[in-house]
Formats: structure tokens, C-alpha cells, sequence
């Protein structure tokens, strides 16, 4: 069923209603629960037998914000997930925007930056695709999702390079995907090999530190202000859900042979996956254009 | 962050009690440190024990708990500070909508606020779990009070720390709240101060318990482990009736009395007797099914034949392959010519009995003969000289017989067969012989017995059948003894099991009764009737169980004592 921009409009609308009631239900919960909270501090420093019921009230109150807030973050997945479908319909339909350098880089930065979080409930393991968590074997990227593919640019030299999925080919196995960059035009079919889907999700370093990669782990990392991947080594993991990581890329320019410690979002930071070349080893100046 | 860490550690040393003091000096830390946030780590045996710090909720006055966990919450005060957006989208009221271009920081706030609130609940269910074991801990203390119970084991241990400790300094988290993950160092030192002694403690209260109490404390515990109803039944008794006198008064009373004298005890950590009743475990545990099953599989052993039969001996091997060379030697055999086969060798072999018969001639005729002298024409002088030279032991019947034997031997040599058949002294050769030289005493007619049937194999399989078919009998009737006694032995088991039930609810009963005269209050007829009720039954039981042990003990012991012998071969 394809949108047309009134409707897409007109639930997005009805979505951001749905959000500002959300927050001002959570705001109410939050001053709740801070209210519990404090009594029972209060209680506890003045050793008080009634602890364990407050304890259990404030647990309740705690998961009835959460449930508030993930359903407010939702609609808000729901809103851009429309926008996303509206844009590509747009492309689909032929209309091809040129976008500046400048924007797009923007673009990418954003994109990164409101990937959702995924924050693991009591017990929880963080899912695949969430962070460095990899995906399944038998995993197919949806339409419109970033990955990384290895594509071969004009000098016959492969370069992992960001691009969105346009299809997936299931009789050849292959996908048909795009780079966002699109002044190249190009348009790649490639076996599923060497295809490597984005993270879906970024992981929060306060409840599941596991889901990130370890300091010292060789990776591919999207070289900032461009759209390549390149090999990369983990120097410092975010310490927060809104922080990047921070990379050296192989640069042989260098003594050591890596670079200084360079921000790279969570998003484009992904598992090393040698190809026969040595995965195009990174350098300082780059023509990814 | 480590500096963090150490602020922490002092603070908490100094601190203690209360939550103010390690607060305020984290607090302040909190105000100064920006995006890295204050290292608060939750303490004594709280779990969580997240090493990346909450994010920046630092504020002056921290909500945290006497132990110095920091709930982490966002105060309203801090609202317009840390989520502008969401600030800003409040201002407006419930039923507008949020502006479009808040999107993505709104998104962002949230997740800030979601990932505030997962903690929290963490934080939360940790002190929760931590709050439920200390009561459970207590429960389980009081409960090991109650006299007249001995205790289980898991709670004896904890019993005996709990008694142990209440007399002697108090244990700051005794061994059942050694669960909590991580700690600051200050309780995880007090913990590993605390946690060796506890240790020692219960293995020397092990060690002089058993030391007292011998038998019935361990089987007691190994009870306990395979019938946890049972707590209370001691099989032991049963079997060692001195033990019962020296330990029905002491079984309770020792529990106590000494253990207050425990801790001043340093007994230097003594494993062997835990060792030994470990080993000692295996044959003290009641009887279940599983071991009639293994019975009764060591009876399937027994029930068939011990050897299978032995089949009826064949034909020789040199006659089978004279057959199959006579087979091979025939171009293209088909059945009737290899029917001939055989009834070529039979010929074959009646003609060499018909020319020469037996053993005893032909070692009689090649004794007399040179074999390079059987030729036609110097035969008959080299068998006359041969029959002059024979020795004082043959007569002559033997001579006339060698001389007969001889011309046989010739007309064998020559080959004709046809004058062989008609010889009239040739017929009854061998027996003849055979009676002469017995008559001589040269040759004891026991050598001949035996050479009939030889089947030496036959007879050892014979005899080594009868040697295993007498012990497997043995081991058999052993086993049957065996199972018999080991299904009564459940039996047994099944009603002391009753009876322990049947024991619980009596002291329940017996403890509802104390209330009830603690209260004040008169008993119900039902009640009467229940506690009448549950004695009848206890009585019967126990009765049931003493008719048992009455006819047991003679049996099983000889039967639980009786070994399979093994064969000896």
C-alpha cells in the first residue's frame, strides 16, 4: 500500500500527539517513583519494617515507566520508520535529490546517532544485531537497511563501502544495493558474502556492556566524513549510550602503524571481515569519492 | 576511574553507618565530574555490581540506600538540566503534539530516561533479593531452634553458623549471603576475614559433632539427602541398638550444649572423617528400586544355561579334508562324482584295513620288514630271514602271522588286491594280535580303552561345566536371598516413611496446641480427634515396622553379609 505524503503526514501527526502524551505521562510516573524512592531511602536509613513492601511498590512504579517510555520510544520508531518508507518510494518513483557532500555526511552522522538503543529489561541478553552482536547465519537484510558491502570501484579495487539495500535476490542469493553516496549512481549486485548488515540497534554501555566491542578488537570502522569502511582497531568503548567509540585506523604513514584514536558511532563499527586483499587497508587520505 | 574507586573505598570505610557521609564525599565528586559521571558501586553483597558508573545523575543530594547503593533516578530539579527537550515538550500541554524537529533529541532524552529507569530497577531488585535471603536466613535460624528436630543438613550447617555465631562475634554475611556479586573492598575484606573463620567453624562443628554423635549423625544427613521427608527416622538404630540407649537421650541436648564451647576451639581443619563418611556413604543409604533392579539384572545372568550344549562331534578333520582334496583333485566335481569321492575313499580306506590290519600289525610287519627290501624277487628270502631273526617273544602264531603278514605285505606291494581279499588269515589280524600280546603282557589292555571316542576337549568342557553349574547355583540362591531381603528392606522403608509423616503432623499438631494454651484457648473436639487419630496410626506403624524388624534382622544380616563367591578357575 503505498503512502502518499498526506497520509504519511497525518499518522506521523498522529503519532507525535501520541508521543507528547507519553511524556507527560511519564514526567507524572517519574515524579512518582522519585516520591517512593525517597520515602523509602527514608525508611531505610531509619531502619523501618516496612522496606520490603516500599521496595516492591518502587519496582512496580520503575517497570511502569519503563513500559511508558518504551511505548512513547516506539511511536517514535513508528514515525521514522514512515519517513523512511516515504523516502524510499521517492527514489523508487525516480525522484533523485542530489545531495550535498555536507548533508550527506550529516545524514549519515544523524542516522547513527538515533539508531535505537536497546536497553536490555532484568535478564535480559542483548539481541542480534544490537551492537556487536552479530547477525544469524540466515539473516537477510530488510529493505532500506545500511550495511557494508564490498564492492568494486571503477580501478577494479574493492572497498567496503556503506550502502542501503534495495532488494534481496533470493533464487541467486545475492543483494541489490546502493551506495548512499549517490553521485557514484552505482548500483551493486552482490553475493550475500559480502554483504554485512549494520547493527540495527546501538547497545547502552550501563546495562549491557556485553554487547560492545572489546578495547583492542580488530574491526572495520567507517572512516569519518567519508563512506568507506576500513580496518580499524578498538581504542576506547563508549561510556555512555550517546558516545562513540573511539578507533585507530591502520595507517601506515604512522610509526606504530595506526593512526591517532579517531570518533566512529557506534552504528559503523562492525566485526573484521578479511577479504583476499587484506581488507583494503585504511590511510590517512582517502578517496572515497 | 580508579580515583573514583578509591574515593569510594575510603568512603565507605569511614563511613558506615550511614549513607550520609560516603554520599556527600562521592556527591561532591559527582558535582565535579561532568560526562564520565561518579563511580557509585553498590555494596555489601548488593548484586549489579556494574563497573561503568550511571551516567551523569550526580546531584547534590543523592537518594541512596544506608549501604551507599545510589538508586538512580532523575530528580525533577534535574529535569530542564539533562532532558531540555522533553522539559521544553512539557511546557506545552497533554493533547498538543510534539514539534517535529524535537524528534531526534527527544528520542535521544528518552532513551537516557529509559536506560535510567532499567537501572533503577536493577539497583532495586538486587536490594530486594538482598533483603530476601537475610529473612530467609533468619527464618531458617529460628526454625533450627525448635528442639526435638534434628537438623537437615543444609540447614544444620547454617544452624550450627547461626548458633555458633549468635555466641561469638557476629558474622557480618555468613556463607549463605557469600551470593552477592560485587562489592566494595571494605565488605568484600570484612567478607574474606569473616568467610574463613565461618568456614572453619562449620568444619569443626562437623568434625566434633560427628565425633559425638558417630553413626546416627552421618546417616542421619545421608537420610536426609535421599528421603527428605525422613528427616528424622534413623535407620541406624536399627542395626547398632547400644547406639540407641547412648544417643536417645543425647540427640538433641549435645546439639547445643557444646556448641557454645565451639568457637574457642581452633581446631586445625581436619577433612578424613568428612573423607570417610563420604566413602563410607554409598552402603549406608536406604535400598530404592534402582538396586532391586540391579538385583534382579544379576539374576537375568543365571536363569539359562550356563554352557551352551555341546554339539555331537563331527567327522574327524582328516577325513573332511581327504574328501575335499578328492573333490579338488576331480576335474569339475558335480554331485555324483563327488559322491564318488567319498565312496572312492571309503573303498580306498577298506582296502587298506583289508590289506593290512590295524596298528598293531603294521608295527609289527614294518618291524620285521626292511622297507628296501620289499621287492618280488629277494621277498621271500629277505622274509625268511627276517621271520628266523624275530625275537623269543614271538611264537609261533606270530610267526606263522608276520609270514602271512608279509606275503600280505608283499601282494600289497605288488599291488594286488584281489588275493588280499580272499586271505583267510588275514581276517581278525588285529584282534588276534591284539589278544596275543595282551596275553603276554606286553601290551595293557588299558591302552586300548581309552583310545575310543578320545574327545579330550568333551571332557574338559565337561568337567569345568560341572565346577561353574555348582557355584552358579550358589550365586543364584545367594542373589534370590539377596532380593528377597532387599524388597522387604523397602517395605521397611516405605512404612518408617509413613511414620515420619505421621511424626511431622503429631508435632504440628503438638505445636498448635501450645499456641493454643499460650492463648488461652481450649481445644476443639475435631482437634482431639485428629491428634487421636494421628497417634493410632503412629502406633500402628510403629508396630507394623517392629513385626518387620523382628523377622529381619537374622535374615538380612546374613543375607546382606553373604558374598558371591567367585569362580575359581
Amino acid at each position: 500500500m503505498p503512502l502518499t505524503a498526506e497520509s504519511a503526514a497525518q499518522q506521523i501527526q498522529d503519532r507525535l500527539k501520541d508521543i507528547q502524551q507519553h511524556i507527560h505521562i511519564v514526567d507524572e510516573e517519574r515524579r512518582r517513583a522519585e516520591n517512593s524512592i525517597s520515602s523509602l531511602v527514608r525508611s531505610l536509613h531509619a531502619t523501618n519494617q516496612k522496606v520490603k513492601p516500599l521496595l516492591k511498590a518502587s519496582l512496580m512504579e520503575a517497570s511502569q515507566e519503563e513500559a511508558t517510555i518504551r511505548a512513547a520510544l516506539a511511536k517514535i520508531h513508528e514515525i521514522r520508520s514512515i519517513r523512511n518508507e516515504r523516502r524510499i518510494q521517492a527514489r523508487n518513483a525516480g525522484n533523485k535529490e542530489a545531495i550535498r557532500r555536507g548533508a550527506l555526511m550529516k545524514m549519515v552522522q544523524l542516522s547513527a546517532q538515533t539508531l535505537p538503543l536497546f536497553v536490555g529489561k532484568l535478564g535480559e541478553r542483548a539481541p542480534a544485531l544490537c551492537g556487536a552482536i552479530p547477525a544469524e547465519g540466515n539473516y537477510v537484510a530488510k529493505v532500506g537497511d545500511n550495511v557494508a558491502a564490498l564492492a568494486k570501484g571503477i580501478d577494479e579495487e574493492e572497498n567496503w563501502i556503506l550502502a542501503e539495500v534495495v532488494q534481496f535476490l533470493h533464487r541467486q542469493n545475492k543483494y541489490d544495493v546502493i551506495d548512499i553516496d549517490e553521485e557514484q549512481k552505482d548500483r551493486h549486485v552482490l553475493s550475500k558474502r559480502k554483504v554485512i548488515p549494520l547493527p540495527l540497534m546501538r547497545a547502552n554501555p550501563e546495562t549491557d556492556g556485553h554487547a560492545l566491542f572489546p578495547k583492542d578488537t580488530v574491526v572495520m570502522a567507517l572512516y569519518p566524513q567519508t563512506t568507506c569502511f576500513y580496518k580499524a582497531i578498538v581504542h576506547r568503548l563508549p561510556q555512555t549510550a550517546t558516545e562513540d567509540y573511539e578507533v585507530l585506523f591502520e595507517d601506515s604513514s604512522y610509526l606504530n602503524g595506526y593512526a591517532e584514536p579517531l570518533p566512529v558511532a557506534q552504528r559503523y563499527v562492525i566485526a573484521y571481515r578479511p577479504t583476499k586483499k587484506g581488507a583494503g587497508s585504511g590511510s590517512g587520505n582517502l578517496s572515497s569519492a | 576511574m580508579s580515583a573514583n574507586l578509591k574515593n569510594i573505598k575510603l568512603g565507605h570505610f569511614g563511613g558506615g553507618g550511614s549513607g550520609g557521609a560516603p554520599s556527600s564525599s562521592s556527591g561532591g565528586f559527582g558535582i565535579s565530574a561532568s560526562s564520565g559521571g561518579a563511580g557509585k558501586l553498590p555494596t555489601n553483597g548488593t548484586g549489579g555490581g556494574k563497573s561503568a558508573p550511571p551516567s551523569s545523575f550526580a546531584e547534590a543530594e543523592v537518594l541512596a540506600t544506608p549501604g551507599g547503593v545510589v538508586i538512580p533516578i532523575i530528580r525533577t530539579r534535574d529535569v530542564a538540566k539533562l532532558l531540555p527537550t522533553i522539559a521544553t515538550a512539557l511546557q506545552r500541554p497533554a493533547d498538543d503534539h510534539l514539534a517535529a524537529e524535537d524528534l531526534d533529541a527527544v528520542q535521544l532524552e528518552l532513551e537516557q530516561m529509559l536506560s535510567n529507569v532499567a537501572l533503577r530497577t536493577r539497583v532495586l531488585k538486587t536490594e530486594y533479593d538482598s533483603l530476601d535471603k537475610d529473612e530467609k536466613r533468619q527464618d531458617r535460624r529460628k526454625l533450627d531452634r525448635v528442639p526435638g528436630s534434628p537438623p537437615c543438613p543444609a540447614s544444620m550447617l547454617n544452624g550450627l553458623l547461626g548458633i555458633g555465631s549468635n555466641s561469638s562475634t557476629s558474622l557480618g554475611s555468613p556463607l549463605g549471603g557469600g551470593g552477592g556479586g560485587g562489592a566494595s573492598s571494605s565488605s568484600q575484606s570484612k567478607r574474606k576475614r569473616d568467610e574463613p573463620t565461618g568456614v572453619r567453624k562449620k568444619h569443626s562443628s562437623m568434625t566434633i559433632l560427628k565425633q559425638q554423635q558417630g553413626v546416627a549423625g552421618s546417616s542421619a544427613k545421608h537420610q536426609a539427602k535421599n528421603s527428605p521427608l525422613a528427616v528424622h527416622t534413623d535407620d541406624s538404630m536399627d542395626y547398632l541398638p547400644n547406639l540407641v540407649a547412648a544417643n536417645a537421650s543425647g540427640s538433641v541436648l549435645p546439639h547445643h550444649q557444646p556448641l557454645p564451647q565451639l568457637p574457642k576451639v581452633a581446631v586445625p581443619k581436619n577433612d578424613t572423617p568428612n573423607k570417610f563418611w563420604l566413602s563410607v556413604e554409598p552402603y549406608c543409604m536406604p535400598l530404592t528400586n534402582e538396586d532391586l533392579r540391579l538385583i534382579d539384572d544379576l539374576l537375568e545372568q543365571y536363569r539359562g544355561p550356563l554352557v551352551p550344549p555341546v554339539p555331537t562331534l563331527g567327522p574327524h578333520y582328516s577325513t573332511v579334508w581327504a574328501q575335499e582334496d578328492m573333490k579338488a583333485l576331480q576335474p569339475g566335481g558335480t554331485r555324483l562324482k563327488s559322491q564318488n569321492a567319498s565312496g572312492m575313499l571309503k573303498k580306498a580306506e577298506g582296502m587298506v584295513e583289508e590289506s593290512i590290519t590295524g596298528p598293531l600289525t603294521q608295527r609289527l610287519v614294518s618291524a620285521l620288514m626292511e622297507e628296501s627290501l620289499m621287492t618280488l624277487p629277494s621277498e621271500q628270502a629277505a622274509v625268511g630271514e627276517h621271520s628266523n631273526s624275530t625275537t623269543s617273544s614271538s611264537n609261533e602264531n606270530t610267526h606263522s602271522l608276520s609270514s602271512s603278514s608279509a606275503n600280505a605285505a608283499a601282494a600289497a606291494a605288488s599291488g594286488n588286491f584281489r588275493s588280499l581279499a580272499m586271505m583267510k588269515h588275514g581276517v581278525g589280524i588285529e584282534q588276534r594280535l591284539k589278544k596275543t600280546l595282551i596275553e603276554n603282557g606286553l601290551i595293557d589292555a588299558s591302552e586300548f580303552a581309552a583310545q575310543e571316542d578320545v574327545d579330550e576337549v568333551l571332557l574338559e568342557i565337561k568337567r569345568v561345566t560341572t565346577e561353574i553349574s555348582s557355584i552358579s547355583q550358589f550365586n543364584s540362591e545367594e542373589l534370590k536371598r539377596l532380593r528377597s531381603a532387599a524388597s522387604e528392606e523397602i517395605k521397611r522403608i516405605a512404612i518408617k516413611r509413613k511414620l515420619d509423616t505421621v511424626d511431622q503432623e503429631i508435632l504440628e499438631c503438638y505445636k498448635r496446641m501450645l499456641q493454643y494454651r499460650a492463648k488461652r484457648k481450649g481445644h476443639t473436639i475435631e482437634e482431639k480427634q485428629e491428634i487421636l487419630r494421628l497417634t493410632n496410626e503412629q502406633r500402628l506403624l510403629a508396630d507394623q515396622l517392629e513385626r518387620m524388624q523382628m523377622h529381619q534382622p537374622c535374615g538380612s544380616g546374613g543375607g546382606a553379609s553373604g558374598s558371591l563367591l567367585e569362580p575359581k578357575m
